[in-house]
């Protein structure tokens, strides 16, 4: 009996002390090389920056006077629980981009991947693993659903390249485009391309509605859907919409409108049986000034929610992402008072704990009995481990 | 005829009277104090229809719409709640309000002190770009394409001088606004950093650009209320007194830029 009351004690303690939630926000200051200011006095926030899955690393470009080009950013967790972020160098070009849903490469302007774990221990000395997908700017890309070791698929969506129209660099927007490679994992751990399919010439079936000019493309964390701005559609609504990808992979699929102009509106993870949500930059007035915050659009509930914190002042990135595990993302510049410095940093913000979604299931049980209370520190310890051996960070470094 | 003209004309007015035509088309819930709202919004907009533009909800249980007036720099926004009574909202540069209603639908009236996009910098020898720039540009009937950038997205940087170049071209006064959240010296040095030629060349001569007509700062309520500093660079158009509703986000290759301005010169004329 007495054993079986230790048990039980013991299972309530474990279940207690799996179940502890995450902070509804942290706040994570750049540190070292990082933190040093550009010439300018200004300390960057970088630009385009990409979260991975497990919130434990972002991808940057415009890193600053101090660092390379694009750098990867790690959030550390130091001995007394406060966390922080330092940098590593890459040979990367701006606008290099992470392939979302796994991270398992990250990917240079012109194609060229690489694996992260390979980025961290040798930074500019990395090894390519091979070439291959979309190079034009503002590339997306992400690895498709039902991977296994030979057969990974990458889908990249951008414009085409090189069109000769006037762009200083060559690039071209005009009509969307996406294109498939195949990646098969050699005995060595290394990989290879083995297809590319040819280059998808996207929306020609839109073109009597949403019309033929989209802005701020972004694909989702499966590569079966993507978002973006149509620049003139019939209806004259200028607001941010998401499509599916066709099976033919040219045909695009009106698959949900975020009724909103928004910035560049970015994927979170689609949780069992739901649709993937979105996070989005967008401005405001509040306390008579102007401000901008970070929104996030649940699909299934047709709701938009804001995420900020209204106890600190924040300027918001337009480049927010979503782990795995729920949270959001991103990248920074805040005060914890009026006459306060200047701190530059992330954000981390658990969406469950965030003051719309309490007031949500306050007023609204019945539509928020699916929301769980919190993101769990045991959810985000589950999601780094998966992310660790994709990486290729469970080698020693 | 006459007849048909009559039944157009009454129900016109009957149309007008409910205030059909002054709410936001999507919101067509039902909310506490509509048909006081709807009265308001018809004493506002006696001479002017407003175009309301859905913006993000500030919270789950609101959504915001925004409408400019015929007047420059000065922007409503309305806020629907679910279980609360509505908000209507006054921003310009000069003041602000809130109208807010009681259980009962009375309304009571906050002022407060214009809205500040940004702030001059000590020191700067920047100025903003004010309302009152862009009042000035449509009251003169000016041809202007006004870009919006930023240090901190790099096409925005990158494609000034290719814009310009083409604003020219079409005979457009080339307009460059700067994002309200950079300060001066961070502008600058991208734009050195980025290598981007910013001198302004005539058949006959070449010289350096002003800091002043370079580096404006943003601080139209009017520019944004449009939406202008969500992504950079943002292309705005005036011609024949107007601004175009229509904004092109992001970069567009020659091709696709002078398409949408013959679109937008059509448009206005």
């Amino acid at each position: 009996m007495k054993l079986l009351l230790t048990s039980l004690t013991l299972l309530l303690i474990t279940i207690e002390v799996s179940a502890k939630c995450v902070p509804a926000n942290e706040y994570v200051p750049f540190v070292g090389v990082a933190a040093k200011p550009n010439s300018d006095g200004t300390v960057p926030v970088g630009m385009y920056s990409r979260i991975s899955p497990d919130g434990r690393y972002v991808m940057r470009s415009f890193s600053g006077d101090s660092l390379s080009t694009v750098t990867l950013m790690e959030i550390v967790k130091q001995s007394d629980g406060t966390k922080v972020a330092q940098a590593y160098e890459t040979d990367f070009n701006n606008e290099a981009f992470p392939i979302q849903g796994t991270w398992r490469f990250l990917s240079d302007v012109d194609g060229s991947h690489y694996r992260l774990g390979d980025l961290v221990r040798n930074q500019k000395r990395a090894k390519r693993q091979f070439k291959g997908g979309i190079s034009g700017f503002y590339t997306a890309a992400a690895e498709m659903p039902g991977a296994t070791d030979q057969n990974i698929q990458i889908r990249s969506l951008s414009w085409p390249n090189g069109n000769g129209n006037g762009l200083q660099d060559q690039q071209g927007t005009g009509q969307l485009t996406n294109e498939i490679i195949t990646v098969k994992k050699n005995p060595d751990g290394s990989y290879d391309k083995t297809d590319t399919s040819k280059i998808f010439y996207m929306c020609d079936n839109l073109r009597k509605t949403d019309g033929s000019m989209f802005s701020l493309p972004m694909i989702s964390t499966n590569g079966l859907e993507f978002s973006a701005l149509p620049q003139n559609p019939q209806d004259h609504r200028m607001t941010m919409r998401i499509y599916k990808f066709g099976a033919d992979n040219k045909e695009c699929e009106p698959a949900d409108d975020l009724r909103v102009p928004a910035s560049k509106a970015i994927f979170g993870f689609a949780q069992t049986g739901k649709k993937a949500p979105l996070v989005y930059l967008s401005n405001a007035v509040v306390n008579n000034a102007a401000v901008y915050g970070i929104h996030l659009y649940d699909r299934d509930l047709g709701r938009t929610f804001f995420l900020g914190d209204r106890s600190k002042f924040i300027t918001a990135d337009a480049f927010p992402g979503m782990t795995k595990d729920g949270r959001v993302v991103y990248g920074a510049k805040w005060k914890d008072c009026s006459n306060c410095a200047e701190k530059t940093g992330y954000i981390i913000t658990d969406f469950y704990q965030s003051e719309d979604v309490r007031r949500f299931r306050q007023s609204n049980p019945d539509q928020a009995k699916n929301l769980k209370q919190c993101v769990t520190e045991e959810d985000v310890a589950k999601v780094e481990a998966e992310q660790a051996a994709m990486y290729g960070l469970s080698q020693s470094k | 005829m006459q007849k048909f003209l009559l039944l157009s004309l009454v129900l016109g007015f009957s149309m007008r009277s409910f205030g059909a035509d002054f709410l936001p088309k999507e919101s067509n819930q039902e909310f506490k104090c509509k048909t006081e709202i709807q009265k308001e919004l018809e004493k506002v907009f006696s001479k002017n229809q407003p175009h309301w533009e859905r913006t993000a909800d500030p919270s789950f249980d609101t959504q915001a719409f925004r409408t400019s007036t015929a007047q420059v720099g000065e922007w409503y926004e309305l806020q629907i709640r679910e279980k609360e009574t509505p908000k209507l909202l006054f921003y310009s540069s000069t003041k602000t309000s809130e109208s807010t209603r009681s259980k009962k639908c009375k309304a009571k009236n906050i002022m407060g002190p214009g809205l500040e996009i940004s702030k001059k910098e000590k020191g700067a020898d920047a100025e903003s770009f004010s309302d009152v720039d862009l009042g000035k540009l449509l009251t003169d009937k000016k041809t202007a394409l006004i870009y919006v950038w930023s240090p901190r997205m790099g096409y925005s940087i990158t494609e000034f001088t290719r814009v310009r170049a083409l604003a020219e071209r079409r005979k457009m006064e080339f307009i460059p606004v700067l994002d309200p959240a950079v300060n001066v010296n961070e502008a600058r040095a991208a734009m050195k950093k980025a290598g981007v030629d910013i001198k302004v060349k005539s058949a006959s001569s070449e010289r350096e650009p002003s800091a002043v007509e370079l580096y404006k700062k943003l601080n139209s309520v009017e520019l944004y209320m449009r939406n202008a500093t969500l992504h950079f660079p943002t292309v705005y158009m005036t011609t024949n007194g107007k601004i175009h509703d229509r904004r092109l986000i992001g970069v567009l290759g020659n091709d696709d830029l002078n398409k949408s301005l013959d679109e937008m010169t059509g448009d206005l004329k």
